[in-house]
């Protein structure tokens, strides 16, 4: 795994854990950098840990060189998770773990939190970076902030929202005559 | 795996033929796929035959104020999608097979789709 895609894995774990719980896995502070959010912390992490519980190794990714992370060869501690810190780690390291590092990403800018960040720097003008990337957010701020960019003209949004209707109507009339049955 | 925020595809024979009859350019799918967006209780209780769900469509160049944006592979789904909170309805738990499962969003994801909901019914705070 990269270092920019254990980035977005940590991330989403440790946003995944808090919206569960109300903490983060990690306790680190998420800033938004260059490629989304970085905690500055898992840099001195890893160095420490080199060699022990994780082997950093850079090597040829696709067509540039990458900091690669794997498990380290002489370990001198397990992680001592709880079961749901294990089961959103779990979920998370599934469904990232066999993605793309740019799939990793648009899926990190996905997430309320940095919606937040991307509209503050569409209403600043430019990319603010090391800024802190807020996980308590009420749900008023996450509806605005999540609602997507208009693409298509008014009428056909109309035209496409009258089809859905349409077939939802059919869902529920199919599903009460089986229950009828 | 009836959970919060589950995604199940629904296949076309509960949705196709009505549909026909009444749109008659209604383009033609196989499946739909629908978000779970019930409780934790509603959603494992037995004596509670239905779910909430809220449509999903990978036609994201549709999107508007209702929608909420899931990002592939979030869910299971194999393409970026949109959560329609505007198109919101039941479907009984006996249609929510296993094999129908695809996968469950992120906490963030259910949020986003609850916080949109709320907005859509007006039962978020300034709405």
């Amino acid at each position: 795994m990269s270092v920019t895609k254990l980035q977005k894995a940590l991330y989403l774990a440790d946003l995944e854990h808090f919206t569960l719980t109300g903490t983060t896995l990690t306790g680190a502070r998420w800033v938004r950098y260059t490629h989304g959010p970085m905690a500055k912390a898992l840099v001195p992490s890893t160095q420490v840990m080199d060699g022990h519980e994780i082997d950093v190794a850079t090597e040829p990714v696709g067509s540039y060189d990458a900091r690669v992370y794997r498990p380290g060869p002489a370990p001198r501690f397990r992680p001592n998770l709880a079961a749901e810190e294990k089961a959103a780690l779990d979920r998370i390291l599934a469904l990232v773990g066999p993605l793309s590092t740019k799939d990793a990403i648009a899926l990190a800018y996905n997430t309320a939190p940095m919606r937040l960040v991307q509209r503050m720097e569409a209403e600043a003008g430019q990319v603010q970076l090391n800024v802190d990337i807020p996980f308590e957010l009420d749900d008023a701020m996450i509806a605005d902030v999540v609602t997507p960019e208009p693409v298509a003209d008014g009428a056909a949004v109309v035209a496409f929202k009258c089809r859905e209707r349409a077939r939802i109507g059919d869902l529920q009339e199919a599903a009460l005559a089986r229950a009828a049955r | 795996m009836i959970e919060p925020g589950a995604v199940f595809e629904i296949p076309a024979a509960l949705a196709d033929p009505p549909q026909r009859a009444r749109d008659p350019n209604a383009p033609v799918r196989e499946h739909r796929w629908v978000l779970n967006v019930s409780t934790k209780a509603d959603s494992r209780d037995r004596f509670q035959e239905t779910v909430i769900t809220v449509l999903l469509s990978a036609q994201t160049e549709y999107a508007h104020r209702h929608d909420v944006l899931v990002r592939r592979p979030d869910g299971g789904i194999d393409r970026d999608s949109i959560a329609q909170t505007d198109v919101l309805f039941m479907v009984l738990k006996a249609e929510l097979t296993p094999d129908r499962w695809r996968g469950t969003v992120m906490a963030d994801t259910l949020r986003q789709v609850r916080a949109k909901l709320a907005e859509t019914l007006g039962i978020s705070p300034g709405t």
